[in-house]
């Protein structure tokens, strides 16, 4: 806008000063020409009039001569007598005048000549009026016809003078003439310019009027809001104060606040120590648990394990932390943990679950998780405890137990099933039966019902075993004649042939009703498992012990179940025969081992079976020999 | 003429109790404790009816049932499963029998459930 501005008013201004130094040159030249113009006119007026007065000098002269011829009086020759002077004045001055003019010069001389014939002319009428004579006509006439000349010559000049006057005239006008034309043309272009000049300016000006009113628009808008700034300012003002005032009562509250802080702080770091140090006490402790322990945090995340987790697992922290440790939980299992875990978690009280978990040598073995929180006295959690128990042994012995509740229950049924039939028999088809089948139904029934009571003495037996009640009744016993009264328990039911060989008189202190209960498992074994075996070798020798054996010749045991079948509910897969409790070898080693003796059994495949047990020939276990003796009957 | 029921009972004393009363019933009965070989024992007594037990020595008495159940020529021959066992523990679905007795059993219910399967 500004450069717009500026040049509009310079190509204004200089078109303006252009025109205007145009129009006073030629202004100037044109006055110059007029004067010179007006010089030219004065010279020839000048000239035309001093010939106008050679003529009225030559007239003067002729009328003064008149008037003195007619009258003859010398008054009127006074004219006369000036004449010459005058006109050879006048003369003079048109030479000078006319002196750059031949044609003038000439004329002049003419003149001057003709002046001069004219005045001799009058000078003889003269000399004859004063010789009083009459004017001599051809003088007269020869003056008169000078006279005619003079003014012809006059003429001439004037007709010359007026013609060099106008040729001049005529160049000059001719050149002055367009001075107008330049002077208008000038002053119209002038104009022109000026015109847009001023449009330009006028516009720009009147911009910087629209601006001017829009400044002074803003201005006030402006002035309104510095004035409102202005209130607001004072109520900052006030409000800063009131905020200076609040700032001095902060300071005072931060300072206290820093103060309690401190305290607090103190209060923490010496919390904190307190802390770390019962954390890690506590973790002490838990390094000492048999068990597997670790520490949760409370949002769950494991940050401790200790040692038994690594011995158990065989992972490092490094493997275990995060979600390393599900890695050790059994896939079918993994689902499970995570949504008791995370309902424990969430829950925020203890509870317990069990998963399996893979020990190091890739067996998995069923583990109770424990977890509970360790609170602080503001109730918040401080970090969760979590322990696995190894419950593989109380699982498996779970399972044992249910299976012999099964087992047991199907060896009562089967003793049970005939006694039912056989007595249901009997009592509703006696009158079918001769005295011999009945006989055999009685006998039957009686063997069913001793079956049950050995399962059940067996079933008593354990009970007591597992509440630790087994009481012995040691008295001295005659072990031969143990053997006999066990062996007269078979001869009733069985037709299997029992060959003893007893030393006689072998006499220890024992229970012989625990004792025969030993020699009859074994002989119910080698008739159950040998069933093949026509013969059962029952042995009593003395070593250092009483030793008794049961042979028989039957398939034999491998040598891979040996080891376990004195243990509790072990059953012989051999012979595919599942039958029998898996407590009757169990018992009899508890009897055994009561009596201070051994028990152990000697079997190849194929080669048949020897059980055996000894007992020591004196006193050594707890128990006090009874005083008098008992004997099975 | 009397009809013949085979039992595979591998103890002796419900055995021989079953085979009293089956016999007191008029029926021909032929008693063993155990077998490997079911369709050798029926070709050889061509049983009306079969009463077994289930935990035996050698076949046992599903898989008597399975050999009877698919034989081309025994198909239609009656088994009755015997068990001390619960009836879950040994799952004994699946094995084709026509009737299931739990031991111990009533005498009267063996005899109705014979008389019926061989009616």
């Amino acid at each position: 806008m500004k450069i717009s501005f500026d040049r509009n008013l310079k190509i204004g201004y200089g078109f303006s000063f252009i025109a205007l130094l145009g129009v006073s040159f030629i202004s100037y030249m044109g006055t110059r020409q007029m004067l010179k113009s007006s010089r030219l006119v004065e010279h020839s007026n000048v000239i035309v009039r001093k010939l106008d007065s050679l003529i009225s000098v030559m007239k003067d002269a002729e009328t003064g001569q008149r008037g003195y011829l007619i009258t003859g009086r010398t008054e009127f020759l006074e004219p006369y007598y000036q004449s010459p002077v005058k006109a050879h004045a006048l003369i003079g001055s048109l030479q000078k005048l006319t002196s750059n003019d031949n044609r003038q010069q000439a004329n002049i001389l003419n003149l001057q000549q003709m002046v001069s014939t004219r005045m001799e002319a009058f000078t003889r009428n003269m000399e004859l009026k004063k010789l009083g004579k009459n004017p001599d006509l051809n003088n007269m006439l020869a003056g008169k016809k000078a006279m005619d000349n003079l003014r012809k010559t006059v003429a001439t000049a004037e007709l010359h003078e007026q013609q060099l006057l106008n040729a001049e005239l005529i160049q000059y006008r001719s050149y002055v003439r367009y001075v107008p034309y330049f002077i208008l043309a000038s002053v119209l272009i002038a104009l022109v310019v000026t015109a847009l000049s001023y449009k330009g300016v006028t516009a720009i000006i009147r911009d910087r009027a629209d601006m001017q009113v829009q400044i002074t628009n803003k201005e006030r808008e402006t002035a309104e809001l510095n004035d409102e700034l202005a209130a607001s300012n004072e109520e900052m003002t006030a409000i800063n104060e009131e905020l200076n005032v609040s700032n001095e009562e902060l300071l005072d509250s931060r300072q206290q606040l820093t103060n309690l802080n401190a305290e607090l702080e103190q209060i923490v770091v010496s919390r904190t120590a307190e802390l770390a140090l019962s954390e890690e006490r506590f973790r002490m402790i838990l390094q000492t648990l048999p068990t597997i322990a670790w520490t949760n945090s409370p949002t769950g995340e494991v940050d401790f394990f200790n040692r038994q987790w690594f011995n158990y697992t065989g992972l490092d922290f490094e493997f275990s932390k995060g979600s390393g440790w599900q890695s050790v939980i059994h896939p079918e299992d993994v689902g499970y943990n995570h949504s008791r875990f995370n309902e424990i978690i969430a829950s925020g009280e203890a509870g317990e679950f069990e998963i399996r978990e893979r020990r190091h040598d890739g067996i998995y073995r069923c583990h109770l998780i424990r977890m509970a929180p360790l609170k602080r006295d503001n109730g918040q959690i401080q970090l969760w405890v979590g322990t696995a128990t190894d419950i593989e042994e109380l699982k498996q012995l779970e399972r044992q137990k249910d299976d012999f509740i099964n087992i047991a229950s199907h060896e009562l049924k089967t003793p049970l099933t005939s006694l039912k039939s056989t007595i249901q028999i009997i009592e509703s088809m006696s009158d079918k039966l001769s005295p011999e089948k009945m006989n055999a139904l009685i006998e039957r029934a009686s063997r069913s019902v001793n079956k049950v009571s050995v399962l059940v003495e067996d079933l008593l037996y354990m009970g007591k075993l597992s509440r630790g009640q087994l009481d012995l009744k040691i008295v001295q016993t005659d072990l031969a004649g143990v053997i006999r009264e066990s062996c007269a328990y078979f001869n009733a039911v069985s037709n299997v042939e029992f060959v003893i060989e007893a030393e006689a008189h072998v006499s220890v202190p024992a229970d012989a009703e625990r004792i025969s209960q030993v020699i009859i498992n074994f002989i119910n074994n080698a008739l159950k498992y040998a069933s093949s075996s026509k013969k059962i070798y029952i042995h009593l020798s003395v070593n250092e012990m009483a030793i008794i054996s049961v042979r028989d010749e039957g398939p034999g045991i491998s040598l891979e179940h040996q080891p376990f079948l004195f243990d509790r509910y072990y059953r012989s897969p051999d012979g595919k025969q599942a039958s029998g409790m898996g407590i009757g070898l169990y018992i009899s080693a508890e009897i055994i081992k009561r009596h201070g003796g051994q028990i152990g059994v000697i079997s190849k495949p194929g080669e048949g079976s020897t059980f055996w047990f000894s007992v020591p020939m004196v006193q050594t276990s707890g128990h006090h020999l009874v005083e008098h003796q008992e004997h099975i009957s | 003429m009397a009809k013949r029921i085979l039992i595979i009972e591998d103890d002796q004393d419900i055995l021989g109790s079953i085979e009293t009363l089956l016999d007191l019933h008029d029926f021909d009965v032929v008693g063993v404790t155990d077998t490997v070989d079911i369709i050798s024992l029926v070709n050889q007594h061509q049983p009306d009816l079969v009463l077994t037990d289930f935990v035996l020595p050698g076949m046992n008495g599903g898989q008597i049932c399975k050999a009877i159940k698919h034989h081309k020529n025994w198909s239609h021959i009656p088994v009755i499963l015997m068990t001390a066992y619960h009836k879950q523990a040994v799952a004994v679905a699946n094995f084709g029998y026509d009737a299931y007795l739990a031991k111990p059993f009533e005498n009267k219910k063996l005899i109705d459930i014979v008389e019926n399967l061989l009616s």
